[in-house]
């Protein structure tokens, strides 16, 4: 009886511990996504490699995302050599499509409706950011997003752009 | 017989803790779900907010008072008149 009681304890805190995020340090999780605007298209972070990458997980219905958007194009025209990757994590296509029409085009908007990447990614919050290094590591992560993480983000793509 | 009836129940009640725990474990288990922030796009609904409709839910409800005031609406009685207080 007693020993019944353990394993069932036991299974039920395993069922409890869930997959861990990736941390910075460690490589970042790979994809392949299809573009936003040209479906046909897709874009694989291990193509980039050799290339500093900021990802950015970003949808229509979060107000916040409306705030990065802008600050990573901004980013992006500070440096040309940066590669931004743009995913949507909307079930809906259209509603993203309408949503990015607005923001800049110089970042890759991709569309990740399953949200695979998004899972691998285990994102904290929304939107979620990651800065992936020449090398393949992830970096740097945030977990949602403040005005105060602007300067944090730029310091930390000028320290990756100036990396080997 | 009494002590044939007691150690049956003695012997009952391990397997209704066990059945409790159980059941226990599978509601704590079902009741709550921890929707991950990129999953919450239907959650993110405005229709989902409670406060989205309140104005409308308030003119609702002053007419539904003051039509069925002489019947008991919702919250003060009136007179049934028709009129606003």
């Amino acid at each position: 009886m007693r020993l019944r009681l353990h394993l069932l304890s036991v299974a039920f805190l395993a069922g409890l511990v869930q997959a861990s995020a990736p941390k910075p340090g460690g490589a970042a999780p790979g994809f392949q996504l299809p573009e936003l605007t040209r479906n046909a298209s897709t874009v694989t972070l291990h193509d980039l490699r050799g290339q500093v990458v900021l990802v950015d997980f970003w949808a229509s219905w979060c107000p916040p995302c409306r705030k990065t958007l802008p600050r990573i194009g901004h980013l992006r025209l500070l440096h040309p050599a940066l590669a931004v990757l743009a995913i949507s994590v909307d079930e809906d296509r259209r509603k993203a499509l309408e949503f990015m029409k607005v923001w800049d085009t110089n970042v890759v908007f991709l569309h990740d409706s399953k949200r695979s990447a998004a899972a691998d990614y285990d994102l904290g919050g929304m939107p979620s950011l990651y800065l992936v290094d020449k090398k393949g590591a992830l970096r740097f992560r945030h977990d949602g997003y403040t005005e105060n993480d602007v300067k944090k983000i730029e310091a930390e793509v000028k320290l990756l752009m100036e990396e080997s | 017989m009494r002590r044939t009836r007691a150690s049956a129940a003695g012997r009952a009640t391990p397997a209704f803790a066990m059945a409790a725990l159980l059941a226990g474990l599978a509601m704590a288990c079902a009741g709550c779900a921890n929707v991950k922030p990129y999953a919450r796009e239907k959650l993110a609904d405005p229709i989902m907010d409670p406060a989205s409709q309140a104005s409308k839910q308030a003119m609702e409800q002053k007419f539904h008072s003051t039509r069925e005031g002489a019947m008991g609406g919702p919250t003060a009685v009136g007179g049934g008149c028709g009129c606003s207080k």
